[in-house]
């Protein structure tokens, strides 16, 4: 009997562990419990466990995960895997509390953080060029559409600019030529697109931030394998 | 003229067309809480109800640039949402389309196909 239970179980892991090469890991972390309220040794629960919480973090499914980390029973390493699901659930201090001594896992919870300077404390080969939003905002003050240049929206600064000077220019032309009703329509219409191009550059300025700290995470997250600190 | 202008506002009001959108549209009705707000939701209503009906689906934008600037200065108020319509109607050009991916995502329209999404945020 014991037999056949201990072959039904290997079946199991197998299977599990096929579906999870398919990425199908909502079906192996199935399989994974059916193994893991089956079985009595503990080693093979702890294993079952670990996979059942590496595969919820890839799902998205942080509660679960941190379910299963809690039930491990060895403690090597514990610490270390709660770490990556306190750090995919934004919970920071939690997860820097536990990864104190690894700087790899430091630097990169401070860039998921946006803390660039203090994961450059960590590694500090990590480059990141901030686009400060006041320089934005003050660049389309002074020419307008030079903010969103500035942030890397060509294109955004380019319509811009030929927006505001087409409402100036028809402002001035309508002042010179006496035309009042003319002139104080276009006089407020580019006051409009001028204060709404100095908004506009300082949130390009910021989401351009936003989206290279995010790229920059994820290259991080590549080139050094923060994943091999899950094992 | 001031009857033919007041006809098209309370016709707009009476129809206000959302039928072409697939982005769940802001509230029908105007709150007069603020005068000035209530001035301009009108005059982008009455936008809505004339130009824009016969204009046809030109925005690069889910929502488009009216629904954004309606909404922009529902939620935030006149000083803000009048800001933020202003930078949108800005960066609404044919070139739009190469920041998808990067500032924008990718919504799906019934008539054009493939849009930007870009919703006024929180």
């Amino acid at each position: 009997m014991n037999f056949f239970i201990i072959f039904l179980l290997g079946q199991s892991i197998d299977f599990a562990k096929h579906l999870e090469e398919e990425e199908d890991y909502f079906r192996a972390i199935y399989e994974y419990k059916k193994v893991y309220y089956s079985c009595e040794d503990p080693a093979l629960k702890d294993s079952v466990s670990e996979r059942i919480a590496y595969l919820s973090l890839k799902l998205g499914d942080y509660n679960n995960a941190l379910t299963y980390i809690k039930r491990l029973q060895n403690e090597s390493g514990k610490e270390r895997k709660l770490g990556f699901v306190y750090l995919l659930m934004n919970d920071f201090k939690r997860a820097e509390e536990l990864w104190k001594d690894n700087d790899t896992l430091m630097a990169w919870l401070y860039l998921r953080k946006g803390d660039v300077e203090k994961a450059k404390m960590h590694i500090p080969k990590i480059e990141f060029k901030r686009k400060s939003p006041f320089l934005a905002g003050f660049a389309s003050a002074v020419v307008p559409g030079a903010g969103k240049f500035y942030s890397g929206r060509a294109f955004d600064g380019m319509l811009s600019f030929l927006i505001n000077a087409s409402t100036m220019y028809s402002a001035y032309r309508a002042y010179r030529s006496g035309r009042d009703v003319e002139f104080y329509l276009y006089s407020g219409l580019s006051v409009i697109f001028y204060a709404g191009d100095i908004y506009g550059s300082v949130i390009a300025s910021q989401e351009y931030n936003e989206k290279e700290l995010e790229r920059i995470s994820r290259g991080f997250e590549t080139r050094y394998n923060v994943w091999k600190f899950w094992y | 003229m001031i009857y033919i202008l007041l006809v098209t506002i309370l016709l707009s009001f009476d129809t206000p067309d959302f039928s072409r959108n697939t982005y769940n549209a802001p509230s029908k009705y105007l709150k007069f809480s603020n005068p000035l707000k209530a001035m301009i939701l009108s005059l982008i209503k009455v936008y809505q109800g004339t130009v824009s009906r016969v204009q046809g689906d030109v925005c690069n934008f889910i929502p488009s640039c009216s629904h954004y600037g309606y909404e922009a200065i529902e939620k935030k108020d006149v000083v803000l949402g009048m800001l933020m319509a202003s930078d949108r109607i800005q960066r609404c050009h044919g070139f739009a389309m190469l920041y998808v991916n990067r500032y924008y995502s990718v919504a799906v329209d019934s008539i054009r196909g493939i849009k930007a999404f870009d919703p006024v945020k929180p």
